[in-house]
């Protein structure tokens, strides 16, 4: 047997350190890293930076989130429902009278005080110490390019070089940033509204043709005072198997999700309600009436009633012996429910008499294609 | 020069000069990064009494030196990890079979006739340049690289390595 040479062993050596060089790929790796014109100075550990390069990220996305959440419910301009307004000093903690009046494209500040006017003989300091705020920061005068920015239940009125914030803290009322207050005559429509000139409230007699068919009903959910729906009083009703897209306010004829007949084994396998959110539309039901993308629902479907009848009008109109639990009846008037995603192909349902019936507010968005047909009214 | 034309030159080798002593990939980038961090903040420390490539083999030497003397004392008795670091060689790189045996055989030597085979053989640096990185004398060097040498040959034919079986 011949020993190895030394030179054999060096020659593989040299081979096998030629094996252990970086990939081009960990080589510009680590370039970034050292040459980054910000670099860090430290070792650059993965293993003990993780924890916190996952915490930035979390705090990163919480950020953006809490940033994108107050972008949306921030500042949104309502000048055009402030034309017309009239706001009026209500507060006399300062030497001033201020009458704000906002029109088209421009808004005026008048001074009517009158105190010293009526009196020049007044000692004018002596005067101004009864007054919590001395020097009112607001300059009479008419501005021009006025916008109002809503955030909140704060108001920013926004002319040239002239900023003013108002805090609404009633319905009517506001308080300055200099704390002075004011009234407005009219309620200011801050919300956007929604509404629904098609769908009738009563059904009315439907033709038949080749594509519908009668369906009996006997089920309350859809009353409003007049046992609508109901196959014994008015008829049966028909439904249409053609129809396109579907409308808000359309009554439907659906097959009922098998989780709500799994809940109650007594409720009928297809099922009646009224579509109220559309596909990509959010549905939100706050103090019993339903907001549709932030949007106020302006529709006799869009709130809660009993037998017809909203909060009000029922509880002056229905004899107090005839209910027991008025708390629990308010509660149902005001009911709640978050907002909810209506995903493309899908519907959000709604019954009439929300407390009879179930609808998505049980069961989630309703598929398009559970839906058998649009009830377009009763038969003869 | 500058520390990225320096970067250039002999990431590769430091890279693969630490990674044969740690048989790790990521420790051996996280220290190569650690080396070429100290070579970039002491850029205007470097005299040119020797070679730019001997002064940062010398930091990457200590580099990973310190790295075993944290490791080892602590790590041994408390950290599993330890074992993460004892891979065999086909985790760290691929290896023919020739390789394989030739890596091993060198693992099984001490730790500083590992080194100076590594310097001075695969590295390619002089008696002097190996004995500027390990603060050895010249003399050392020599001495330990002959004994290094006979006791990797003799590694490598308790292996069943001869001048017969050496595939070229």
């Amino acid at each position: 047997m011949r020993h190895l040479s030394d030179e054999d062993i060096v020659q593989e050596l040299e081979k096998l350190g030629q094996e252990f060089i970086p990939t081009p790929m960990q080589r510009e790796k680590a370039r970034q890293q050292l040459f980054q014109p910000t670099r860090q100075r430290k070792a650059f550990r993965m293993n003990s930076l993780l924890p916190s390069i996952v915490s930035l990220i979390v705090l990163l996305s919480v950020g953006i989130g809490f940033y994108v959440s107050i972008g949306e419910s921030g500042a949104t301009n309502v000048t055009a429902s402030w034309e017309g307004v009239w706001l009026d000093q209500t507060s006399i903690t300062s030497p001033t009278r201020y009458v704000f009046k906002f029109e088209k494209d421009s808004f005026t500040i008048e001074d009517r005080f009158t105190s010293f006017v009526y009196n020049p003989e007044m000692d004018k300091e002596k005067a101004l110490r009864g007054y919590k705020i001395k020097e009112p920061s607001l300059v009479p005068g008419e501005y021009s390019n006025y916008t109002v920015k809503r955030k909140g239940d704060l108001y920013t009125i926004t002319a040239d070089e002239f900023t003013y914030t108002l805090k609404q803290f009633g319905p009517r009322r506001f308080a300055g940033e200099d704390g002075i207050e004011y009234s407005t005559q009219t309620y200011l429509d801050q919300i956007e509204v929604i509404t629904d000139d098609v769908t009738p409230e009563r059904l009315e007699i439907a033709q038949q043709n080749d594509h519908t068919f009668l369906i009996e009903w006997g089920s309350d959910s859809m009353d409003r005072g007049n046992h609508d729906f109901n196959t014994l009083e008015h008829g049966k009703l028909v439904v249409s198997t053609d129809f396109d897209e579907l409308q808000r306010g359309q009554p439907v004829y659906y097959h009922t999700p098998s989780s709500v007949i799994a809940k109650n084994a007594a409720v009928p396998e297809m099922y009646i309600g009224r579509v109220v959110g559309l596909p990509g539309e959010t549905v939100e039901i706050k103090g019993g009436q339903v907001y549709i993308d932030g949007k106020m629902l302006d529709t006799f479907y869009g709130k809660a009633t009993r037998r017809g009848a909203g909060e009000e009008e029922y509880f002056n109109t229905v004899p107090s012996s005839a209910y027991r639990d008025e708390q629990g009846i308010r509660d149902y008037f005001n009911m709640d429910m978050a907002a909810v995603t209506v995903e493309e192909n899908t519907v959000f349902i709604l019954v009439d008499q929300w407390w009879r019936g179930y609808d998505s507010r049980e069961y989630g968005p309703l598929p398009i294609g559970e839906i058998e047909g649009i009830i377009t009214g009763t038969a003869e | 020069m500058s520390s990225e034309a320096w970067f250039d030159e002999y990431y590769d080798a430091v890279y693969s000069y630490i990674l044969m002593l740690v048989k790790d990939s990521h420790t051996a980038e996280d220290l190569s990064q650690e080396t070429f961090m100290k070579v970039i903040r002491s850029e205007k420390q470097f005299n040119g009494d020797s070679l730019v490539k001997t002064w940062i083999f010398r930091i990457a030497y200590t580099t990973t030196m310190s790295y075993f003397r944290k490791k080892n004392p602590i790590t041994y008795y408390f950290d599993l990890h330890n074992t993460k670091h004892e891979r065999s060689s086909e985790e760290i790189v691929l290896l023919n079979a020739q390789q394989k045996q030739f890596y091993e055989a060198l693992n099984q030597l001490k730790p500083t006739y590992q080194q100076v085979i590594i310097l001075r053989k695969i590295q390619g640096f002089s008696t002097k340049e190996t004995s500027t990185i390990l603060n050895w004398s010249e003399g050392k060097v020599k001495m330990s690289l002959s004994r290094a040498l006979a006791a990797f040959k003799e590694e490598l034919e308790k292996g069943g390595f001869t001048n017969e079986t050496l595939i070229r």
